[in-house]
């Protein structure tokens, strides 16, 4: 205390002194401090005094004679400009002094601070993300964090193994939702979706992926896939879900894992292209889906013929007799945004796509070929409660597919119905053509397009058949293509088909518009294309 | 000394190298720097050198001075000097000289009376055993004659910080400065044994009203 007190003290009688006093003065106005203020104040009294001494006359004459020198000094270093990297430097020592001048420490802490708890926020949202299920809010953050590891990764083991993981949590989600409580349709479809999303990808990283890699995680991928449908088949029926459609959901997986193996093995085989049975009659949506596009060759094509495939999409019901009577409308349209190549060259490349309804149909390598209807994937689960959906179930899908055509191409458009029953099928194709269907049908439709181009067709037909149950009903497809000479046709078609409750045809139509356009390339030439096919039907 | 809008004039001229502008730096500046020096070598020559040299630091280092105030640039020249003494000390290994050899630091060109020169020399000798804080926070505060807490902004402490350094040195100063008194007293008592302690050299008393 006593030493603060001097240490003031001091302070106060130097400033004193500074301003004129004396150190007589000093003392007496810090008495109590005199004994041992007195020798410090000479002390400082002396360096003052030393400071202020006047120079010596030949110091004086130096000073006035240096400063000549001192400026010539001075012209010679500035006469030359500094060289860049003296530049750089200063420039960098001046900001450095003003960087540590102007805190440094407190904004080196701040940075530090904001690091530390940005890091610690993002790996605890990450952490909490990775256990939330679909439709939580952080849910979507575990998405972008799978995408993001999935990004950066370029070896194709890793690669498989993280795919392998990710699909591994999606049959965790799927676990989780059979152990909720209460858990919606769309939970269930969106972890499902993710599975199938995923199953392409990680087939064609194991086709690349090391043997020993690609034999431990396809015994994974199938016990996770064996999982899921199991968990599927054994779920209590979501709300607002119509009963056993979890249980076709596992089938649905159970046929995706049987051909998984075969994938891997054989990278052009699509995954997807087996046979699909169609269920017993069931409301169905047909959707159109052309092939992927495909370049078209430079020369023509012998024989090319363009194979759209049918996506049958079906509304599982339970006890569908009983529904019989609730007329829908079945709609046939084209995919979004997919794109048919008409002059299908054998230089295309099938593409796998993956199992959503708005991708296309791979391409068929060989012109000829028909492709079946072939995906499941494509499962809409419908709400019974909902009622637009017990009225109609229906499902449409609508777009542009994109088709450039070589000289030749020909689009074949073949339906099947094969009911029991005889049905009358009409199916026109014009701009916008419509089906009716008096009754619950079977549909086994094939539907395949061929039209024949001298030029390049843009086609954008609607397809609206008309099917209606008579006691001999036949399908007479009337097909109206309107074709253009770009090079990059749009095919809509749209299929309505309304049953009707007493009968259950089964109608075949095999519809084979073919249109010709003019060969002088006219913008707008309409084809009617003529069914190669009567639908028949038999009733029940 | 200019007029700090003068001043702040002068010292964009020099850092934009205009030699004409060092050169009235140095005419408004030099004198102290070299009162400074040679209160702290005590040799004519010596001082007039390091003055230069302190001048030639400026040449090349004033692009890099931030001007705020004419007491920061005054500070930041006695910075320059207390910097080229310390290393004109370490080139030359200094080794500390006793007041027996203080007569070998008279500048035979001086015309200072006595009294200044024993006092300069006591204190070159004391100044040089304070450290390196003490000394700046004396030249700053005795010879720059800046207040404690122009002092506590241009080395970036606080005032109390200040104000603590200036108490230690001089209390150092006159501990260094009482015993050298007793080197020399001790002879003297030795012969005549009338001589009494003393804790100032005869000059530091002389001086009741601090001049």
């Amino acid at each position: 205390m006593a030493r603060t007190d001097i240490t003031s003290v001091l302070d106060n009688a130097l400033a004193d002194m500074r301003a004129g006093a004396s150190i007589d003065e000093c003392l007496r106005r810090y008495s109590a401090y005199a004994a041992e203020l007195e020798p410090m104040l000479r002390i400082a009294a002396t360096i003052r005094r030393q400071a202020t001494t006047p120079l010596s006359p030949s110091l004086e004459r130096w000073l006035v004679s240096s400063s000549v020198e001192i400026e010539q000094i001075a012209r010679d270093a500035y006469a030359h400009p500094d060289p860049l990297t003296t530049r750089i430097s200063r420039a960098v020592s001046m900001f450095g002094a003003t960087f540590v001048r102007r805190g440094f420490p407190r904004f080196a802490t701040f940075a530090i601070t904001m690091i530390l708890t940005c890091g610690m926020m993002f790996f605890g949202v990450d952490a909490t993300a990775a256990h939330s299920l679909p439709d939580d809010s952080l849910y979507s953050w575990k998405l972008l964090s799978e995408e993001a590891r999935l990004r950066f990764v370029r070896d194709p083991d890793t690669r498989a193994e993280i795919l392998i993981s990710i699909i591994e949590h999606r049959v965790g989600e799927i676990d989780a939702l059979v152990d909720l409580p209460i858990a919606h349709l769309n939970q269930y479809q969106q972890s499902i979706d993710g599975v199938y999303a995923q199953i392409p990808l990680a087939v064609d990283a194991l086709q690349m992926a090391s043997p020993a890699m690609r034999d431990v995680s396809l015994g994974r991928l199938d016990d996770l896939l064996d999982r899921a449908a199991r968990d599927l088949q054994h779920a209590p029926d979501p709300l607002s879900a119509a009963p056993g459609t979890l249980a076709l959901a596992a089938t649905d997986i159970r046929r995706v894992q049987a051909n998984i193996p075969a994938a891997v093995a054989a990278p052009s085989v699509s995954l997807l292209s087996t046979t699909a049975p169609i269920p017993s009659p069931a409301q169905a949506t047909l959707l159109f889906v052309p092939t992927r596009e495909s370049l078209p060759s430079a020369t023509p094509v012998s024989s090319p013929t363009a194979t759209p495939t049918l996506l049958i999409v079906t509304v599982p019901r339970a006890g569908d007799a009983a529904n019989e009577h609730i007329p829908f409308t079945p709609s046939i349209a084209p995919t979004s945004a997919s794109t048919t190549n008409l002059g299908l060259s054998t230089q295309s490349t099938p593409h796998v796509p993956s199992a959503t309804a708005d991708d296309a149909l791979p391409p068929t390598l060989l012109p000829t070929r028909t492709l079946a209807p072939t995906l499941y994937l494509l499962t809409p689960i419908s709400a019974p409660n909902d009622p637009q959906s017990l009225a109609t179930a229906t499902a449409s899908a609508s777009g542009t597919p994109t088709a450039t055509v070589t000289p030749i191409a020909t689009a074949t458009l073949t339906a099947t119905v094969t009911p029991i029953t005889t049905a009358t099928l009409t199916t026109t194709v014009t701009p916008i053509a419509t089906a009716t269907l008096t009754t619950t049908v079977t549909v086994t439709p094939t539907v395949s397009v061929t039209v024949t181009h001298t030029v390049s067709v843009t086609v954008t037909p609607t397809v609206t058949p008309t099917l209606i149950n008579t006691a001999t009903p036949t399908a007479t497809p009337t097909g109206i293509l309107t074709a253009t000479t770009t090079s990059t046709p749009t095919v809509t078609l749209t299929l309505t088909a309304t049953p009707s409750p007493m009968s259950i045809p089964t109608a075949t139509s095999s519809p084979s518009p073919t249109s010709s356009p003019s060969p002088t390339s006219s913008p707008s030439p309409t084809s009617s294309p003529s069914p190669t096919s009567s639908p028949t039907a038999t009733p029940v | 000394m200019p007029h700090p809008a003068e001043l702040r004039d002068l010292i964009g001229r020099a850092q934009s190298r205009d030699p004409i502008a060092i050169s009235e730096l140095y005419n408004c500046y030099a004198r102290l720097i070299l009162r400074y020096i040679y209160v702290r070598v005590g040799e004519h020559e010596l001082a007039q050198d390091l003055t230069q040299e302190v001048f030639i630091k400026v040449i090349h280092g004033i692009a890099r001075f931030e001007y705020r105030d004419d007491k920061s640039f005054l500070g930041w020249l006695y910075t320059i000097a207390a910097n080229v003494l310390c290393s004109h000390q370490r080139r030359r290994r200094f080794v500390f000289t006793s007041f027996e050899l203080q007569n070998d630091l008279i500048d035979q060109h001086s015309q200072d009376n006595a009294r200044t020169i024993t006092d300069r020399v006591a204190l070159q000798q004391a100044i040089k055993q304070l450290t390196k804080d003490q000394q700046q926070v004396l030249t700053l505060r005795f010879f720059a004659d800046m207040s404690n807490s122009e002092i506590a902004s241009l080395l970036r402490r606080t005032e109390g910080a200040i104000k603590a350094l200036q108490h230690r040195a001089i209390q150092s100063l006159q501990r260094i400065l009482s015993s050298d008194s007793d080197d020399m007293a001790l002879p003297s008592a030795s012969g005549s044994r009338s001589s009494t302690r003393i804790d100032l050299p005869p000059t530091l008393r002389e001086s009741p009203t601090g001049d």
